[in-house]
C-alpha cells in the first residue's frame, strides 16, 4: 500500500493528476500507427460529495478527435447546476501523482470514466469523485490542515 | 409522458436503449457494478473492469462505436422517462 499526505489548499484537498488515453486505447492507437497525445497535467479536487469524476469542459476535445471513446452515460446530480441530468462519459487514463515525485508511487487508473462539465472559475480542472475514491482510503484532517490518500 | 434523449447522448442512442432493455435482467443475474459491452441492439458480454470491457470492444470493433456501460440498478428508474415500458424486459 502507498500513502501520501498533503496540505489542504484554499479550495480543499487538491492533487496533481495526469489525464490521457486509457491504456487499452493507447495500445489500439499504436497498433494502428496513429499518434498518441501526451497527457494533460492538471489540478484535481478530491470531492467526496461527487459520485462521478468530472473534467473541465473542452479539455478532452483533442483526445476525442484522436480516438478517445465516448462509451457510456451517467446520471449526474448537481443541485447547483440545475439538478439531475444525464451526461456522456469518456474513457480516459488517469494518474494521481504522488507529491514526492517518483512515478512508481503514483495511483494509476488504466481506464476510468470522466464527464465533461464547465466548472467556472475554480483552482482545479478535474474533480475526483467517489467512483475513484472507492479504490482508496481518503482521510481529511481539518484540524491539521492536511489530507491523506492510501491506495 | 416520454422524454426525448438529450442531444449529447444521441451518438449512443441505440446502445442506451439496449442497456435499458437488458438492465433488469443484468441486475437479476448479479451483474451490478460490472461493465456491459453493447453494440447497437446487442448486449455482447459483461466484464469486471472497464479496462477489460474496453479491450474487448477494441478487439471486436476497433475504432467503431461501442458502449462500455457500468451496470447500475438505479439507472432503471432514471432512464425510464426516455423509454416506453414496452422497451424494457420488465415493465415498471
Amino acid at each position: 500500500m502507498t500513502t501520501f499526505e498533503s496540505l489542504l489548499a484554499e479550495d480543499g484537498p487538491i492533487d496533481r493528476v495526469e489525464v490521457s488515453f486509457a491504456r487499452a486505447t493507447i495500445a489500439k492507437l499504436r497498433r494502428a500507427g496513429r499518434p498518441v497525445l501526451p497527457p494533460l497535467e492538471l489540478d484535481a479536487l478530491i470531492d467526496t460529495g461527487a459520485d462521478t469524476s468530472l473534467i473541465e469542459h473542452g479539455l478532452l476535445t483533442q483526445f476525442v478527435r484522436e480516438g478517445m471513446e465516448l462509451s457510456a452515460v451517467v446520471p449526474v446530480n448537481a443541485p447547483g447546476l440545475g439538478g439531475f441530468s444525464w451526461h456522456p462519459q469518456f474513457v480516459a487514463g488517469l494518474r494521481v501523482k504522488h507529491p514526492t515525485g517518483p512515478r512508481s508511487l503514483d495511483l494509476v487508473l488504466p481506464a476510468t470514466e470522466l464527464v465533461e462539465r464547465p466548472f467556472g472559475p475554480t483552482g482545479f480542472q478535474v474533480l475526483i469523485g467517489r467512483d475513484i475514491l472507492a479504490q482508496c482510503r481518503f482521510v481529511y484532517d481539518g484540524l491539521a490542515g492536511t489530507f491523506s490518500i492510501t491506495y | 409522458m416520454q422524454n426525448t434523449l438529450p442531444e449529447n447522448l444521441k451518438p449512443l442512442e441505440r446502445e442506451i436503449a439496449t442497456y435499458f432493455r437488458e438492465l433488469p435482467q443484468l441486475i437479476a443475474d448479479g451483474h451490478e457494478g460490472r461493465y456491459a459491452l453493447i453494440r447497437d441492439e446487442d448486449l455482447l458480454s459483461v466484464w469486471d473492469t472497464l479496462d477489460d470491457a474496453l479491450r474487448a470492444g477494441h478487439e471486436r470493433f476497433g475504432f467503431e462505436r461501442f458502449m462500455t456501460q457500468k451496470i447500475r440498478s438505479n439507472d432503471v428508474k432514471k432512464l425510464a422517462p426516455f423509454f416506453t415500458p414496452a422497451e424494457s424486459r420488465v415493465s415498471a
